[in-house]
């Protein structure tokens, strides 16, 4: 199954207001410490990177490491400055790579 | 800890659940029966509470792409019977466990979806545990968030002993039979 992504921002937000976005986004985030059951080690499968831009500009970067658990979820606080689209990037071993978009109305 | 917090969530309907049926059994009064969402932890409630943060929201995903799926030999979906699960499952999952009178056995709300699916959708079994199954039934009980269990007097079955035959296998695959050695 492809992965899925849970966004929660609020859909609208006074200028200069500090919102706070939530990410959640299904993935094994397998370490690639862990052995099998036939004694081989399971190879990594983690999530690496994490972005989020506001209007096509960077507002945050996460990296994720092998001791990250399954499901990550990150949250973070910004600055509503402008209406506008939040791009959220996670891309990660294997090719693994997840967009999702989600729109704030600023008045 | 891969997926520790869905399991968490599963336990916690599986309580909830069930907690009746214990209640049933010693009797406890009504007033004083309370949800196992009431033992977690103070983090725990806080994460299951906010579905921005619940992991199991993701099964609930999942499950909804599963609820629109057609498929098997009739071709069907879980919405081609059902519809919009937000109305015509609302308060289902708190109905569950059932006693089934066509069956003459309690069957819960994952016995419940893969009787639809082997009668009606013409499909195999899922497996309990299996992601598949844990997704459709979040997602149907998810219609049913924050309503108290409520199991119709008259779909309690009839006070009696339990018997052997109870504990049968559902029918389904052919389990493995240990037979005497020659």
């Amino acid at each position: 199954m492809t992965a899925r992504v849970l966004i929660h921002l609020p859909a609208t937000a006074r200028r200069g207001e500090v919102i706070e976005i939530k990410s959640l986004i299904s993935h094994p985030m397998e370490s690639g410490y862990r052995v099998g059951t036939n004694g081989a080690l399971i190879p990594r499968d983690i999530i690496t990177l994490f972005t989020c831009t506001y209007n096509g500009e960077e507002i945050f970067r996460a990296e994720l490491s092998p001791a990250i658990a399954a499901n990550p979820f990150i949250a973070f606080f910004t600055t509503a400055t402008e209406s506008g689209t939040f791009v959220f990037n996670w891309s990660g071993d294997n090719g693994f790579s997840a967009t999702e978009t989600a729109a704030l109305a600023v008045e | 800890m891969t997926g520790l917090p869905r399991a968490l969530r599963v336990l916690v309907v599986g309580l909830a659940v069930f907690a009746p049926l214990a209640a049933f059994a010693a009797d406890i009064p009504a007033a004083e029966r309370r949800s196992g969402f009431e033992f977690m932890g103070r983090e725990l409630r806080a994460m299951q509470e906010d579905d921005a943060a619940n992991p199991g929201m993701l099964a609930v995903l999942d499950g909804e792409a599963l609820w629109n799926r057609s498929d098997g030999a009739a071709g069907k979906s879980c919405a081609g019977c059902h519809g919009d699960a937000r109305h015509s499952m609302n308060a289902v999952a708190a109905r569950y466990p059932a006693f089934d009178a066509a069956r003459g056995a309690p069957v819960d709300l994952e016995q419940r979806i893969n009787l639809c699916r082997t009668e009606r959708q013409q499909l195999p079994r899922l497996p309990f545990e299996s992601r598949e199954l844990l997704a459709l039934a979040a997602f149907v009980a998810h219609q049913s968030k924050g309503q108290p269990i409520a199991i119709p007097e008259s779909a309690s079955p009839p006070r009696r002993r339990c018997r052997q035959s109870d504990f049968r296998a559902p029918a389904g695959p052919a389990q493995p039979v240990l037979r005497a050695m020659p």
